[in-house]
């Protein structure tokens, strides 16, 4: 453990159950301010389901999730979003049929800026606030790096740029914490070296805290600061990416078998 | 003032239709922003529009309210009967939500046809002639502007997020729940000044005017302009209010058909390229049934066009949703596409 | 005492044509998630079938029970092969829409070959009183509850017992799961849909019989109402339906009993109303945990 740092999302004993099926076990984690932690684990092992605790897509069965202080669990999803929490999904969500600025600008947005009837009657508060958004939205492409596909539809572009445009949409939503949900899946070796630049520029430039889902090992042992491992639900083991690469448990995990170290 | 200059050149029967085209307009592109846009699913729309209607030739037959005042009146009951009926049901799923907003509809409609005090069974009549083709062609497009207003801005955005991915949406901080009752609430509002428009236009008003069947029209107006463009639900207006009109004489079912059928080749043209030969052959087989029926059952046609008209009417939305489920502005759209691409030089 | 239980026995008798019909409902809707909303007009059909073979065959009660159930089975079928198979993929408002589409189509053709009006359904039996202790009931109603109880029994027979039964739960589950278990999942949806309309088609000649008229509307509300029962039993759930469709009829009966049957066919949706706010998956229905 990190000493010293304030701790931003806190996983007190969360535990989720489906039915008679236990996906997610007495996790306790955390994640520092201004952290880069990573949650690996084999396939079923509940990651994405902890992303989902997080978010507010499930309700924790036991256990607490405490963000910036504040107990999140059984909050809706947009709520959550809004105290700063933006993530993106294993198998891409994008709105395929709107163009990669709209959705950029619908996580933007945060309906403060005008009302129904500045929308209706085209109000100058109108015009204003889109003009703004827009440039915002605009500026966060720029960094991505696709802000010529601006006017696509979402849909159209190639895989990698889709990835791209859910960590924008993400960032839009001015989070204090980004949950990145396998995010180098499918990407080429350069792909996947401009993300690991992106991942830590997200850290250091939009000063974002980061939670990152990743099967991809040279992107974990590349970013990542400190890692949790999951396993059946369970923890079962963490530490820097030295300690964790060489925990037999872990191998163990992913391999089935033991390994020399 | 428009009508006294239409005059000129059409029929005060044409104005009549036009006015319709008018009011129905008003109807599909207000079930448009929630069906289309948000991609929920109400086939309850005429109770709205029932709502609407109800309540403005009320006031306007028992207390004189002027028109304007009326119509407003009619449309916020509409609405707030949408939010009555929103909050419970959006939270359902896509086909509870139809069985329910159909459920709601038929109890508005059998709730007003107990009640005497607007006609009861009889229905009502003798409301005021309030309604002419200029202050149709008023609300229309004041109405259009403004909905279209509604779709370009951030909450037109919202509620196609919603659509696209309900669970991405909550998550990028879309507040789906709110946004859902809205466009129903909007929705219902505007349905409720198309009632009134109605009913003052008609001089009467009836419940079973606002079955089912009229929710069903309204529906049928933009699958086949196309969902979740207001344009493509004016189109679908436009055609599904000349229809029966054009179904009513040989010559305008003769017309019907060959627009159909040359609709028909065009949206199979660009999606059966796989094989010319049966392309080809599909075609001439068609347009010779076609040709058949016009020439031999010419008295059976004019006999039965209008019980004809319902089961053109489920055929046309069955071949809709198998072939061609963007609509007509789907299908102008994808026209365009090659060409556009012309255009660029590709 | 007696008035309250004499209710309840004459609701039974609709309330098992209900159950009958809503049957069809879960079936599809729990096989492919789709309202067949052309369902209620297969019972239409089943009624003609059925009133056809006893005026021009001259068949007795058995006979076009079966023949109904046989046709409209294959009634069932060809709409399923022709318009929802292509759109089996497609968003769920798209098939809504084409079922909608063959409702409206099935009700306007019937109209325009056999005419709007009522006619008059054939006494397939001479109506008897029984007296049962206190209360009465007909050998009509016996013969509905005894046809209805018959057709549950084998349906839950063939959907539990059998490897097609168990076909049809494996796709309710999870259609690409069961594909690659080799089950031919086109071929279950088909069976599935022959068995909803054969059901549909017994509770149209039953309708008939208990309404003694039918018309080519006829199907469209007690569609409706059969589907209403599937929900409040839980949509996807067999003795849901069953349940349901037992709860409505009676609660129907007695609406009317008390004095209120104008309002009949309203007490069917405020009894959706109320489930869908306090427990929208009915009261067998499973709870649909989506993945995400």
């Amino acid at each position: 453990m990190l000493k010293g740092l304030k701790k931003l999302l806190e996983l007190k004993a969360v535990s989720k159950n489906f039915g008679g099926l236990r996906a997610v076990n007495h996790v306790d984690m955390f994640v520092p301010e201004g952290g880069l932690y990573g949650l690996i684990g084999p396939n079923g092992a509940g990651k994405t389901t902890i992303f989902n605790l997080i978010t507010g897509i499930y309700e924790p069965t036991e256990g607490e999730i405490i963000f910036d202080g504040e107990n999140i669990g059984g909050l809706q999803p947009h709520v959550i979003s809004r105290k700063g929490i933006a993530r993106t999904f294993q198998n891409i969500r994008l709105f395929k049929e709107l163009t990669v600025l709209e959705n950029v600008l619908i996580a933007r947005q945060a309906f403060k800026g005008y009302g129904l009837i500045s929308a209706m009657f085209r109000l100058p508060k109108y015009y204003r606030e889109e003009k703004k958004i827009k440039e915002e939205a605009m500026q966060i492409l720029s960094l991505l790096g696709i802000a010529d596909k601006a006017n696509f539809k979402a849909g159209a572009l190639p895989y990698g740029e889709q990835r791209l445009t859910e960590i924008a949409r993400a960032l839009a939503l001015k989070p204090k914490l980004i949950l990145l949900d396998e995010p180098a899946a499918g990407m080429n070796p350069a792909e996947t070296e401009n993300l690991m630049e992106l991942i830590k520029r997200i850290r250091s430039d939009f000063k974002t805290s980061v939670l990152l889902i990743e099967h991809d090992m040279k992107v974990v042992m590349g970013v990542c600061e400190y890692i949790y491992v999951l396993d059946y639900g369970s923890l079962i083991s963490e530490g820097t990416p030295e300690e964790v690469s060489k925990d037999p448990k872990v191998i163990e995990a992913y391999l089935g078998e033991q390994l020399n170290a | 003032m428009m009508e006294q200059l239409l005059l000129n050149f059409l029929s005060s029967y044409q104005i009549q239709v036009l006015s319709f085209i008018g009011i129905f307009t008003i109807l599909a592109i207000s079930l448009d922003i929630v069906n289309g846009y948000t991609g929920q699913f109400s086939i309850g729309h005429a109770g709205f529009m029932a709502v609407g209607g109800y309540v403005a030739a009320y006031l306007t037959f028992y207390h004189q309210v002027p028109f304007i005042l009326a119509t407003l009146a009619g449309a916020f009951a509409a609405a707030f009967f949408g939010l009555l009926i929103g909050i419970p049901t959006l939270r359902l799923r896509g086909d509870y939500l139809a069985i329910a907003t159909l459920g709601f509809a038929e109890i508005i409609r059998v709730a007003i046809l107990n009640l005497d005090v607007v006609g009861g069974a009889r229905g009502f009549a003798g409301i005021a002639n309030l309604s002419n083709f200029d202050i149709v062609l008023v609300f229309t497009l004041v109405s259009f502007v403004l909905l279209f207003n509604f779709t370009r801005s951030a909450y037109g955005r919202a509620l196609q997020s919603i659509r696209e991915d309900e669970i991405a949406a909550e998550c990028m901080g879309v507040p789906t729940t709110y946004f859902k009752v809205l466009a129903f609430v909007i929705a219902a509002f505007f349905a409720g000044i198309a009632g009134s428009l109605y009913g003052h236009y008609l001089m009467f008003l009836h419940p079973n005017d606002f079955g089912l069947l009229r929710s069903i029209e309204i529906l049928l107006m933009i699958v086949l302009g196309g969902m979740g463009n207001l344009w493509g639900a004016f189109l679908g207006a436009i055609v599904l209010s000349i229809l029966p009109e054009a179904l009513r004489t040989y010559n305008g079912i003769v017309y019907t058909i060959i627009v159909v059928y040359l609709i028909g080749v065009v949206i199979s043209y660009q999606k059966g390229r796989y094989s010319l030969l049966k392309w080809i052959t599909g075609i001439v087989i068609a347009g010779l049934t076609v040709a058949a029926l016009l020439i031999f059952g010419k008295d059976i046609i004019v006999k039965y066009a209008g019980q004809m008209r319902m089961i053109i009417y489920s055929v046309l939305l069955i071949l809709m949703m198998l072939f061609q489920s963007s609509g007509l502005i789907g299908l102008a759209r994808d026209l365009a596409k090659p060409l556009s691409r012309k255009l660029r030089g590709a | 005492m007696e008035q309250l239980i004499q209710q309840i026995v004459n609701g039974l008798a609709l309330g098992f044509i209900y159950a009958l019909i809503a049957l069809g409902y879960t079936l599809v809707y729990g096989i492919i998630r789709l309202i067949n909303f052309a369902h209620g007009d297969i019972i239409m059909v089943g009624a003609y079938i059925a009133l056809f073979s006893y005026l021009l065959l001259g068949f007795g009660f058995l006979p076009s029970l079966l023949i109904a159930m046989v046709l409209c089975s294959i009634l069932g079928v060809t709409i399923e092969r022709i318009a929802y198979r292509p759109i089996r993929e497609a968003p769920r408002i798209t098939a809504l829409i084409t079922a909608i589409g063959v409702s409206f189509l099935l009700e306007y053709s019937f109209q325009l070959f056999f005419g709007p009006q009522q006619r008059a359904f054939p006494e397939f039996i001479k109506t008897r009183y029984f007296k049962l202790g206190l209360l009465s009931v007909t050998n009509e109603q016996l013969l509905i509850l005894g046809v209805a109880i018959f057709l549950m029994l084998i349906l839950n027979y063939i959907v539990m017992k059998t490897k097609t039964g168990m076909a049809m739960r494996a796709v309710s589950f999870d259609k690409d799961a069961a594909r690659l278990m080799g089950i031919n999942v086109d071929n279950t949806i088909s069976i599935t849909f022959a068995i909803g309309s054969s059901l549909a088609a017994a509770a149209g000649m039953l309708l008939g019989m208990y309404y003694q008229q039918i018309d080519p509307l006829m199907g469209f509300t007690p569609g409706l109402k059969a589907f209403i029962s599937a929900v409040i039993g839980g949509i996807g759930s067999i003795p849901g339906a069953m349940v349901g469709g037992l709860v409505l009829g009676i609660t129907e009966v007695f609406v009317v009993s008390i004095g209120y049957s104008t309002l009949k066919d309203g007490v069917a949706f405020l009894l959706l109303i109320l489930v869908l706010l306090i427990r929208p998956r009915g009261i067998f229905g499973e709870k649909v945990v989506e993945k995400v």
